[in-house]
């Protein structure tokens, strides 16, 4: 009973807080812009802002839709880039030398230059913005996760060598399980990256997304449905971020011990 | 018969790690030692006189500096004759207690069915029951290094090292221990080498008992230790114990002082 309470107070600090943050915060946003009177095409109210993003909600959905396509294959496929060339820079001293300088020059080019140019090579498909999105985020997964492959436990290390463990098992054994969390916590960082890499990409041109919207928007000097993308691409981003910690959590379940679900999968 | 007999050993760390204490660290010179089959053998040493180096020597982790190391059963490797158990537990957090226990038969890739029921046979006396698939995170440190013993065990070894295995437990659940390892021990025809500071632990546990110097280590003194097994709780009151103890400490403060 004490623990149900703890745990209530707990998901009320979690996620409830923010949230009345948020609604207090807009319901000022609300006030100022009322009482000012601000013109709508300079900065709108949120009623309005909701009430456009109501209004829209086919058109607003299939452009999330697109930028959302881009955003999840794109950090799908860094995902797997980055944990091949965390595989490849932790096993392979030279390839460490010789990339590692190249793959941090990569990460100082800014996007903006790097999106157009992704385009010409690419088209004005969804490929291209796709492109972006895995360059942005696979270098922090590859980074962190390489580190943790390099940097095993020395003392499960001569444990497994005192048992004769092959460096395959060593890998399967130690290095892998302990580099699970450090891969994670690379994910979660590219997941913030991921839908305004997206959002950018889609500053090159096409026919769909929500930067296409917003440019539409814009010159129809329609700030509210301006604001209604940007509102969008916020909570586009808080969810990723959230799939990702959720995916962490279910992964290392031997860093969640104490919690009662555990203990009840143990039938204990 | 002489399962294990090392003369001569001597092991130097060039580097310390640190850099400001580069110099290089004399961790053992010139230690003596042997092992017949089927002997436990205890060795006492003051902390940093290289206990841990030299099983770590006999683990086959450390190669080294000087000295030779023969073994009747070794056909090219110690590592196929030695289990060992390092200070620190070395659990791996993301293996259930079953997968831990089993880590070693696993990977040296003998019959893992048998070790398997051996688990089962032996989770009871191991203290494990109810525990197989926790996490060891959810373990308290003497069931963590039970565990680790059991892993040990379960090593088709026919050496067994312990580097401290008691260390982190409290005297009651020390001694506890101690009756424990003592009758597992009996159904086993292996032999052990323990690493540790407690003279009461060696004596109870031990066929013979050397003592070590401070750094660098060596032996210093050697002792047999003949009481009838099963050894009880009150053989810690035996005069013959009590005279023994009190010799084993005295060389321990005579082996330290006297670098
Ligand atoms: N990897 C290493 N590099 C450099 N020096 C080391 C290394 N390992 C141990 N030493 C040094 O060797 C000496 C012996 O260390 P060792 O761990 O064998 O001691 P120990 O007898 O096991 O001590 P304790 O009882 O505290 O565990 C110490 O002075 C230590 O600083
Ligand atoms: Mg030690």
């Amino acid at each position: 009973m004490i623990l149900h309470s703890v745990k209530l107070r707990c998901s009320l600090h979690g996620v409830s807080l923010p949230l009345l943050v948020i609604a207090g915060l807009l319901l000022l946003w609300e006030i100022l812009v009322s009482i000012n009177d601000v013109p709508a095409g300079i900065l709108p109210p949120p009623s309005k802002i909701m009430q456009e993003s109501f209004f829209l909600r086919e058109q607003l959905m299939g452009h999330a839709l697109t930028t959302m396509t881009e955003a999840v294959v794109g950090l799908v496929l860094a995902a797997l880039l980055g944990t091949v060339v965390a595989g490849a820079l932790a096993s392979l001293a030279i390839l460490r030398k010789a990339l590692l300088p190249i793959l941090v020059i990569s990460q100082n080019i800014p996007m903006m230059i790097l999106a157009p140019l992704i385009v010409v090579w690419f088209g004005f498909g969804i490929e291209p913005k796709i492109a972006v999105v895995t360059l942005v985020c696979f270098f922090p997964i590859a980074v962190s996760s390489a580190d943790a492959l390099m940097n095993a436990d020395k003392d499960l290390l001569d444990l497994m060598k005192s048992m004769g463990a092959s460096r395959l098992q060593v890998l399967r054994y130690v290095r892998i399980p302990q580099a699970v969390p450090s891969f994670f916590s690379g994910l979660q960082i590219a997941a913030t990256y991921a839908v305004l890499g997206a959002v950018f990409a889609e500053f090159s041109g096409g026919t769909s997304g929500l930067w296409i919207f917003i440019g539409r928007s814009q010159r129809a000097y329609r700030t509210d449905q301006v604001f209604a993308a940007v509102f969008l691409i916020a909570i586009l981003s808080i969810v990723l971020f959230l799939l990702v910690r959720w995916m962490a959590h279910i992964s290392t379940p031997w860093n969640r011990v104490g919690s009662d679900a555990d203990l009840r999968e143990q039938g204990k | 018969m002489r399962l294990l007999t090392v003369t001569g050993l001597a092991h130097r760390f060039e580097r310390s790690g640190v850099s400001s204490l580069s110099e290089p660290i004399q961790a053992i010179g010139n230690l003596d030692l042997h092992l017949e089959a089927g002997e436990f053998v205890s060795i006492v040493g003051p902390s940093g006189c290289g206990k841990s180096t030299l099983l770590k020597i006999l683990a086959e982790l450390i190669e080294p500096s000087e000295g030779h190391i023969s073994c009747s059963r070794a056909g090219g490797s110690l590592r196929e004759v030695v289990s060992y158990m390092p200070q620190t537990d070395s659990l791996l957090p993301w293996l259930r207690v079953r997968q831990n226990a089993l880590l070693g038969a696993r990977i040296a890739g003998v019959d893992v069915q048998n070790a398997e029921r051996e688990f089962d046979r032996l989770t009871d006396q191991f203290g494990l029951r109810g525990f197989e698939n926790a996490w060891p995170a959810q373990l308290s440190g003497g069931m963590r290094q039970r565990l680790a013993l059991m892993r040990t065990f379960l090593m088709p070894r026919e050496i067994m090292l312990f580097d401290e295995p008691f260390g982190s437990l409290d005297a009651i659940t020390r001694r506890e221990m101690h009756q424990w390892l003592q009758s597992v021990w009996t159904e086993t025809n292996r032999s052990g080498l323990l690493v540790t500071h407690d003279v009461e632990e060696a004596l109870f546990l031990s066929d013979r008992v050397y003592v070590m110097t401070g750094r660098p280590g060596r032996m210093h003194d050697e002792i047999d230790v003949n009481f009838v097994r099963p050894r009880t709780v009150q053989l810690s009151t035996d005069p013959e114990f009590v005279t023994m103890k009190s010799r084993l400490l005295e060389s321990l403060e005579v082996g330290m002082t006297s670098d």
